[in-house]
């Protein structure tokens, strides 16, 4: 799970994370380009528009002096930060490596980020409410004080008997309540309350219909953020970009073991991704003239991980077995203290967890799933490094977690990338001829203001293979008689199928796309590696839902529903991720995918506070099991490493369509 | 059946991953006296998990294949191993014919993930070695009082995960503390570990698989016993001089 070190690398881009080893002399703009780093251009390289502004990190003494062009288009503060034209650099001979960071100003958001989720459909009950007031002015016979005045109609008029009025909303009181109204008129303000027992703000005049809330999915690669209207429970902007947490690791565990060095180590961390959260709040805020203190409240869901980093919880033991979790219910924090650019009295609520590897993502995708309610028996999986699983209905549910690693999102694998523009999202092969296809992911742009796409040189030939590809791999190679159901390459195919091939380290490998037809004129292929990789990580999946059928006592045939959670499950073909079975064998009609289900639980949670008590049921009431630990962990795990399966009767029908292609 | 014939069809059971025809082979062999256990051991079993190993190397076989010669190994390790230990110990004793390596070998504190590690074991042990195998989430201080107590040269550690890491790091320097580095060589491995880590912390190799695990701890047992063989001589020198 460590990843090829960096160190081999000798040029790095972040936050993406895409690094590469270059000739000495290649443009830092070629590089990019070829890496698929998302980088911003007009003019596509000629160092005249000034938009492809990078700051580097590390290596910026080997760097030539600044050339006229990038001394008009930089500021002299960017100038002191570092900044650099990337078409206007190259790769100096003899440094160890560049490290670039490519700002966000520089980016055209042109990863495929997932922010989409299901619609919402739940009763409008937000934690918090505008009410509108106006108050007869103290007189000498009523001169109650300005707090016990506002406490009083707030009874009378809305029926609130415990109302708090804290220390920081009382400071301004007395002037804000005659800020409307005049000093002789009455008292016309809006009351802020949250919860039904706090006054977070009072504000003058009626602002009753400016309430909104922040909904963020923290995932550990994107965040994607949703700015609601607490009125309507509508979303009324949507922001999403990389997590500013990669640099400190691309993995959870990566990051955890940065942040457990020390506590300024963990508040780095923390701030990144808080840095993050506001930018996107600004933006969002930009776009629709709402103003940051005009959002009350911010709902967070992550895994536990991400929870830890982003409360800033002591995160070194969640990330050692038993993996005990610091915080597990629902974490209400000041807005202000975790530097979250909100109204400076309202809050930030972090759903519940249910354990160490299953977080709070997990128990919003059993909300959208609503196992509390259901009658159906639903599977639901949640696909990533981490893959977490649940299966039941409202009469129990168990879930489980297994550390499936990254090699579905392209890490790991020689060829492999993120989803971005140049990556080959999906696969096919004629199981007779062997005939192979390929689709290029081309044209994803950013939605955003800063996008200036339309100038852009689109890459339409590609440069790696992406996760939706990946799992194309295993399937349509088995049916094709290129790799055994075991995994091995079919050495018959050598000499006799020109991709097939022998490479310098006497590996075999199977040729995706010829150096011709890419972007970077290398070949793209699939080694024997990459496939061993991809079986550990699909049998790691498949091992977690067979436990959680063990344990429950079901079988295939009584799964109603198979859901699949995730961004990643959104863009895999459902029957390729079956017949390699990554998950048991259900009809193609029962699979369905729900989307980013831990952004669409986020919206939930943040206007719904019966879906908030739901979640905090859910993190008591699912029950968990360590698949790692689990007694027949060792006899289902490495049969599920063959395709589809050693125990083939758990693979009726892709097992008979193997057998009439002659391949078992 | 000849002696021959027999070995090499334990050695094809095993490698094949056939626990059943494995331990079948080997009951019949000792009970019909065909092959002494230790040869059973070294020239059946140990042959035939060489051979899995070269499958692996190969590409041939992964993860499941191997695991199922694990299986079979241990199975027949059951049978051969009380009936070879005393006398093991009895030619150690007496000084006869160079004496096994022993490892320790065990997964590290704070990671429950064992599946390579147990691949291993049952490789060391295949190819002649003495494991004490510690099993998961190993506390760094069992690790050294084990190998100290039972006299082992090589301590194996093994962790898939990235925060586990610095439970190894912690062997070397409780090592160096001790004064036992070089009298103990270490060994790690798994998902988490590289290269570049071992030299980092130091430790005195690293392996990719379980494969070049055991020719590593080859060298790491030599080298110990050899280092070891000349402090003696150094103090017998010293002694004589006295």
């Amino acid at each position: 799970m460590a990843g090829r070190r960096l160190e081999e690398y000798n040029i790095v881009f972040f936050p993406s994370g895409l690094r590469g080893t270059f000739e000495p002399g290649t443009s830092i703009f070629e590089a990019a380009t070829k890496l698929g780093v998302d980088l911003a251009t007009i003019c596509g390289g000629q160092g005249e528009c000034g938009k492809c502004k990078v700051i580097i990190e590390e290596g910026a003494e080997a760097l030539g002096p600044l050339t006229p062009s990038e001394e008009a288009h930089l500021t002299e503060e960017e100038k002191r930060q570092n900044y650099r034209l990337a078409c206007m650099i190259s790769l100096p001979e003899g440094v160890k490596r560049l490290v670039i960071r490519v700002p966000e100003t520089s980016r055209l958001g042109a990863q495929r980020l997932q922010t989409e989720g299901l619609e919402v459909d739940v009763k409008l009950d937000p934690a918090v409410r505008k009410y509108h007031l106006i108050m007869k002015r103290g007189t000498l016979e009523d001169d109650r004080a300005d707090e016990i005045r506002l406490l009083d109609y707030m009874r009378d008029l809305y029926g609130f008997e415990d109302l708090e009025i804290p220390w920081e909303v009382a400071t301004t009181l007395p002037m804000i309540l005659r800020e409307k109204g005049g000093t002789r008129g009455d008292f016309d303000v809006t009351v802020v309350v949250y919860d039904d027992k706090k006054v977070i703000a009072v504000e003058p005049g009626d602002t009753t219909d400016r309430c909104y809330g922040l909904a963020v999915d923290i995932g550990s690669t994107k965040l994607a953020g949703f700015l609601m209207d607490l009125n309507t429970g509508k979303v009324v902007a949507v922001s999403s970009r990389m997590n500013p947490q990669i640099p400190y690791g691309e993995d959870v565990l990566s990051r955890i073991t940065y942040a457990k060095r020390s506590l300024e180590a963990l508040k780095t961390v923390q701030q990144a991704v808080i840095n993050g959260i506001n930018d996107m709040i600004l933006e969002m805020c930009e776009l629709t003239g709402i103003k940051p203190e005009e959002i009350y409240e911010g709902v967070f869901v992550g895994n536990t991980a991400m929870q830890h980093l982003f409360l800033g919880v002591w995160p070194k033991f969640v990330s050692l077995a038993p993996y005990p979790a610091g915080v597990k219910r629902p974490m209400r924090a000041p807005a202000d203290k975790l530097g979250l650019k909100i109204h400076p009295n309202g809050y930030a609520w972090f759903a519940p967890i249910i354990r160490g590897f299953v977080g709070a993502d997990q128990v919003a995708a059993e909300l959208v799933v609503n196992y509390l309610e259901i009658e159906n028996m639903v599977l639901e999986l949640d696909i990533g490094t981490n893959t977490e699983i649940t299966l039941g209905n409202r009469h129990g549910a168990y879930c489980v977690s297994c550390a499936s690693g990254p090699a579905f999102e392209g890490m790991m694998i020689s060829c492999g990338m993120r989803a971005a523009n140049g990556a080959i999202e999906r696969i096919r092969i004629d199981p007779e001829t062997r005939e192979l296809e390929y689709k290029v992911i081309t044209g994803i742009w950013a939605r955003g203001v800063r996008s200036c796409s339309k100038y852009r040189r689109t890459i339409t030939k590609p440069i790696g293979i992406c996760g939706s590809a990946l799992c194309d791999v295993l399937p349509e190679f088995v049916k094709a008689g290129i790799i055994h159901t075991n995994g091995q390459f079919n050495k018959e195919l050598l000499g006799v199928d020109p991709r097939m091939r022998k490479r310098p380290d006497g590996q075999l490998e199977y040729v995706i796309a010829w150096a011709h037809e890419t972007a970077h004129g290398k070949d793209i292929t699939i080694t024997q590696n990459d496939i061993r990789e991809l079986q550990k990580a699909k049998a790691a999946m498949f091992t977690g839902s067979y436990l959680l059928m063990k344990e429950m006592g079901v079988t295939t045939d009584d799964i109603d529903e198979l859901v699949i959670a995730g961004a990643f499950g959104s863009y895999i073909d459902p029957a390729s991720a079956r017949t390699m079975g990554m998950y048991p064998e259900v009809p193609l009609e029962k699979i369905r995918t729900i989307g980013n289900a831990a952004g669409t639980g986020a919206r939930m949670a943040l206007i719904s506070r019966e879906a908030r008590k739901k979640m905090e049921k859910l993190s008591n009431w699912v029950k968990f099991i360590e698949a790692a630990i689990h007694p027949d962990f060792m006899k289902v795990y490495p049969e599920a490493m063959y395709i589809p399966n050693k125990n083939l009767d758990l693979f009726p029908e892709t097992a008979a369509m193997l057998k009439e292609l002659g391949r078992i | 059946m000849e002696k021959e014939e027999y070995l090499k069809a334990v050695a094809e059971a095993l490698c094949a991953g056939d626990k059943e025809k494995t331990v079948e082979l080997v009951k019949k062999g000792v009970d019909e006296k065909i092959a002494h256990p230790l040869e059973i051991l070294k020239d059946g079993l140990g042959v035939g998990m060489t051979m899995a190993g070269d499958k692996y190397e190969a590409g041939e076989y992964f993860v499941p294949e191997m695991l199922m010669c694990v299986d079979a190994m241990d199975a027949a390790m059951e049978i051969v191993m009380p009936l070879i230990e005393q006398e093991l110990r009895e030619k150690e004793k007496a000084g006869e014919g160079a004496p096994r390596g022993k490892v320790v070998i065990g997964v590290v504190e704070g990671d429950i993930h064992d599946i390579g590690k147990t691949i291993v074991a049952s490789m060391l042990r295949a190819a002649g070695f003495e494991v004490i195998d510690l099993g998961r989430d190993v506390p760094i201080d069992e690790f050294i009082e084990t190998a100290v107590r039972e006299g082992a040269q090589v301590i194996a550690a093994s962790t898939l995960m990235t925060p586990t890491l610095e439970g190894m790091e912690e062997i070397e320097e409780k090592l160096k503390e001790k004064g036992l580095k070089g009298k103990i060589k270490t060994i790690i491995g798994g998902g988490a570990t590289s290269r570049e880590f071992a030299d980092e912390i130091g430790a005195d190799a690293w392996a990719a698989d379980a494969v070049e695990g055991v020719d590593a701890v080859k060298r790491l047992v030599e080298e110990v016993k050899m280092a070891m063989a000349e402090i003696e001589k150094r103090m017998e020198a010293e002694k004589k001089e006295e």
